[in-house]
């Protein structure tokens, strides 16, 4: 009895160092997902250019007069339009 | 105005018939404040009408980045834009130059009502809440007879 007890305390004490030995090998796997960079790079030039464009008013804003109120709001289009739309709005 | 916007500028704003004035509403805190920042910052270079569509666009970008990461992701915006001259930029971004004046505007709209956003004002006619295109064009020709 005590035999077989030693016997596979000695195969469990084998299984683990396997394991401890085995512990290596799943770094090998992580080192895989940090080579994606290079396979990422040459997406990031095709990302960079259409953010710009993608905006259909800054196109707008840069063809239509801005001015400043006298009050010191910012205002686009005609300074002497015969109609004032003001915009009480927050950016959130 | 964030859907009918580019619509109104379209049909009114392009054509001289209206000016468009933007008017601050702080009322989201940090977030409020720091993006009207920007929006003013670039204003000073005559370039606030970009980054008012650049803010508006990208809201949510805004919602899901914490208060101490704000003026680095406005800064980040400020760099598409490629006219504007970013170390002015900067610095009136992180002096927090055009807050004071945008709290007392926001101070004084507030003694007038305007404590919610949007609210538009059609040579002096109020409009509260987001309106339609046919709303907001009926109120517009209106106002142009």
């Amino acid at each position: 009895m005590i035999r077989q007890f030693f016997v596979c305390l000695a195969a469990l004490a084998l299984g683990l160092t396997a394991c401890a030995n085995a512990t290596p090998a799943p770094s090998a796997p992580t080192i895989a997902p940090t080579a994606m960079p290079a396979t990422r790079a040459p997406s990031t030039p095709t990302i960079a250019p259409p953010t710009l464009p993608a905006t259909p008013a800054p196109s707008a804003a840069n063809v239509i007069p801005q001015s400043v109120t006298q009050d010191g709001f910012f205002a686009l289009g005609n300074p002497s339009a015969p109609v004032t739309l003001i915009d009480y709005s927050d950016f959130m | 105005m964030l859907t009918v916007e580019p619509a109104i500028i379209e049909r009114y704003v392009r054509a001289g018939r209206v000016k468009l004035v933007f008017r601050d509403v702080l009322n989201h805190g940090e977030r409020s404040q720091r993006t009207s920042e920007a929006a003013a910052c670039a204003g000073k270079q005559n370039q606030f009408w970009q980054m008012h569509a650049i803010l508006f666009e990208r809201q949510s970008e805004v919602y899901a980045t914490s208060n101490d990461k704000l003026v680095d992701l406005l800064l980040t915006w400020g760099k598409e834009l490629r006219e504007l001259d970013q170390t002015a930029f900067a610095q009136c971004l992180t002096a927090r130059a055009p807050l004071k004046q945008l709290q007392a505007a926001d101070a004084e709209q507030r003694a007038r009502g305007i404590t919610s956003q949007p609210i538009f004002e059609i040579n002096g006619k109020r409009l509260a809440g987001l309106q339609s295109i046919e709303a907001m064009t009926a109120a517009l020709d209106a106002a142009l007879k």
